[in-house]
């Protein structure tokens, strides 16, 4: 490119003006000073203790402990449904902070911590004590309040959380029948060769195993009605041509 | 072949290649791009910072394919998660989970990035030769309307009923399951995404890929660029080796978000304009409740789409409709629901519907989009302003969303609002006009990530040139999404695999001549 003039090296930009993540968390956090609350004030509430495991990844027993009261409020209980504890999600969702990047799991660590601070509960909800030491209908009030909250802090912190609890909870196969999804049939892939041979781009190759299930009571044809149980994988998948 | 497909977590030692062309990621733009150079006799080396995951990989569970073939784990949202970010990961980028549907690149879309962003050589019959050869690879042909599942059937319903347009889609598949687990990995190979066609295409005929190398920086000065340097990434997740690759010409594939953080992280923003302009096709959607078996997990996710509301005058942003697969996580994050009425909710999937809304932002005189930025780690932040343009077309999408699924005959339609607005007739519609939209108001969404190193003539105002060149790096490329001047107002992949086809003979020359 003849005459152009070469750049030159410019300051990775880190901060940019806008409500990021970061920056949110980093006003509620201010909040929390506002309130003069440091260790000792999260200490005038003892939050309630629960069994962290001895193998957490990230969390300590305190975060998890918070996170649990919280998981139980987010995901459904009674009437059938297996509760979060019975899931595990607080551990799977240590489990998969340990994969974050670490300025994310960090943010979800204090979002624990501003979740459940009392003096703040006590100024902005006029909740008395811990979130994670309140009854179930208190917690989930508590979301509530969270979820609606004037203070973008207190939805960010609701929608990742939530949504973490959600994901975990509904992903794990214990709460298929509840839900009454079927699942995915067995297509057989597990034991499939990889691929094993390029596909051309004269002669386009179909893949080497067969495309329906394995299961002979599982797949359908699509012209059929849809059962609640089985999926409409055709026996003999159309070759569509255009 | 797979000598030549090496696992970045197995490597114990650092990596030292030479070549003539690096192809930093193997979406929808390296994998097309690096087949290309291949067949045109180069030396490539391509470098993906995911995983190696073929079909025996692909279990099906949500929880399990989220964290292994979605950005950061399918956590990726906007700084203030007020948007849920779609992208994919690993060998075959977001075409190893998308749900198949391809459009090539419409006249109008092209005539607009002529007219207001003065893209010359981009017209409908200047890339007609390259689509036609990426859908003939790639097998992209009409799925016929007799095998849409029952969550499409209630679109294609609702808009007949109503006299709006619709029409089957188009799919990159060939021995299509009709299984609904796109999203999840396709477990019999139907789809034809990019890890089971150019890739294994590429690798045949001499590429290196390298998985698991997480690129930090690129190796330029003076205008030129000599490279990259990665680190590997170790199965227990802590970066091991140190990978190093030169080469004659560079090739930045790594999408919208990802190539613009790389650049950033490189201090290559000469005129500050990387990062700017990300688009992101915001999807808003509503749930209807039928009284038959809608099934909404299974069949080919996406099979009828509608423009009827694409073009809303020139005020206002327009969008397009299609549905949604629901399986219970996804169905789950979809909702602001907590507790028994979560609970309710999901016991209603197999007999809801999800049509969605994809606004086509980026398109009026203002309308920036978002930024990608960095956070303190290096990795990719992002901002994106929901203005109050996108506010109304939300609004609008809104009413004809349920208006659709009535006219489909769900006995209740019900809004993905913190507390959701339902209503059972149009009658009810002013419900949904009292209710209050943008950020947090109600679920937002995106599968579809563009811009952020955008393509113009012009140095002062854009990233790279028509050509895909860097418009002050002359060896280095950009071929991906990141360079899309707007959003396309349709599904994003094929005008990608159609951009890359045509960049081959720019980088190839490049390349050849240095």
């Amino acid at each position: 490119m003849p005459g152009a003039t070469p750049p030159t090296r410019s300051a990775p930009a880190s901060a940019r003006p806008g409500i990021s993540r970061r920056s949110a968390l980093q006003a509620g956090l201010a909040g929390l000073a506002v309130f003069g609350v440091g260790a000792g004030g999260l200490a005038v509430w003892p939050t309630t203790e629960a069994d962290a495991p001895a193998d957490l990844l990230v969390l300590s027993p305190r975060t998890w402990s918070v996170l649990s009261a919280l998981a139980e409020a987010v995901c459904p209980s009674g009437g059938g449904w297996p509760t979060a504890a019975a899931i595990g999600v607080a551990s799977k969702i240590d489990k998969l902070m340990a994969g974050m990047d670490k300025d994310d799991a960090d943010q979800l660590v204090l979002a624990l911590l501003l979740i459940d601070n009392a003096l703040a509960g006590l100024a902005l909800d006029r909740r008395i004590g811990t979130f994670s030491g309140a009854d179930l209908a208190d917690r989930r009030r508590a979301l509530q309040a969270w979820r609606e909250s004037a203070l973008p802090v207190r939805r960010t912190a609701f929608k990742a959380l939530r949504g973490l609890c959600a994901s975990a909870y509904f992903a794990d196969p214990r709460t298929e029948a509840m839900v009454g999804y079927p699942g995915a049939p067995n297509f057989g892939q597990a034991d499939a060769p990889a691929i094993q041979a390029p596909q051309s781009a004269e002669a386009p190759q179909s893949p080497d195993s067969p495309q329906s299930p394995d299961s002979p009571d599982s797949p359908q044809s699509p012209d059929s009605p849809q059962s609640p149980e089985a999926p409409t994988a055709p026996a003999d998948p159309p070759e569509v041509q255009p | 072949m797979n000598e030549r497909i090496i696992r970045g977590r197995e490597l114990s030692a650092a990596v030292s290649e030479r070549c003539d062309v690096l192809v930093i990621g193997s979406g929808a733009g390296g994998a097309v791009l690096a087949a290309g150079l291949v067949e045109a006799g180069l030396d490539v080396v391509m470098l993906e910072a995911g995983g190696y995951h073929t079909r025996r990989d692909f279990t099906l569970n949500e929880g399990e394919a989220f964290v292994k073939l979605y950005q950061q784990q399918g956590a990726r949202a906007t700084d203030d998660v007020s948007i849920a970010i779609l992208q994919g990961k690993g060998v075959g980028g977001s075409t190893t989970v998308n749900w198949s549907t391809c459009f090539r690149t419409p006249p109008r879309v092209l005539e607009h990035w002529a007219r207001v962003h003065g893209i010359e050589g981009l017209g409908e019959a200047e890339l007609a030769p390259h689509f036609d050869a990426v859908e003939a690879r790639l097998n992209i042909s009409t799925w016929p309307e007799s095998q849409a599942n029952e969550n499409n059937q209630a679109l294609l319903r609702g808009a007949r009923a109503l006299g709006w347009d619709a029409a089957p889609l188009r799919r990159n598949v060939r021995g299509c399951a009709n299984s609904g687990f796109c999203g999840l990995g396709c477990p019999v190979d139907g789809k034809q995404g990019m890890h089971v066609t150019y890739l294994p295409d590429a690798v045949a005929g001499g590429m290196r890929l390298y998985t698991d190398v997480e690129v930090q920086t690129l190796d330029w000065s003076g205008g030129r660029v000599r490279g990259a340097l990665g680190r590997a990434r170790q199965a227990d997740g802590a970066l091991g080796p140190a990978v190093e690759v030169k080469a004659k010409v560079v090739a930045l594939c790594g999408g919208a978000i990802n190539s613009p953080a790389l650049l950033l992280r490189s201090g290559l923003n000469p005129n500050g304009r990387v990062g700017l302009r990300t688009f992101l096709h915001p999807v808003v959607g509503m749930a209807g409740r039928y009284a038959h078996r809608i099934d909404p997990y299974y069949g080919a996710p996406q099979s009828i789409g509608s423009h009827q509301f694409i073009d809303r005058g020139s005020d206002k942003v327009g969008f397009f409709l299609e549905v949604a697969p629901l399986h219970p996580m996804l169905a789950s994050t979809a909702s602001a629901l907590i507790g028994e009425q979560l609970g309710e909710f999901l016991a209603l999937l197999p007999n809801l519907s999800a049509i969605i809304a994809l606004q086509a932002d980026g398109f009026l005189p203002g309308d920036e989009g978002g930024r990608v930025s960095l956070k303190p780690s290096g990795q990719p932040s992002i901002v994106y302003p929901v203005g109050p343009a996108l506010q109304e077309s939300i609004r609008e999408s809104h009413a004809v969303l349920a208006r659709l699924h009535i006219a489909a005959g769900a006995e209740e339609v019900a809004s993905l609002h913190a507390e959701p607005v339902r209503l059972r007739t149009e009658a009810e519609l002013p419900k949904l006009h009292a209710a209050r939209y943008g950020a947090f108001e109600h679920a937002i969404f995106t599968a579809h990530q563009m811009g952020g190193c955008a393509m113009g003539p012009k140095a002062e105002s854009s990233v790279v040139r028509p050509d895909h060149r860097h418009h002050s790096v002359e060896n280095l490329f950009i071929v991906d999404g990141s360079v899309l001047p707007t959003s396309l107002g349709v599904n994003p992949s094929e005008t990608i695999y159609g951009l890359a086809h045509r960049a081959r003979a720019f980088v190839g020359a490049a390349a050849s001549g240095a």
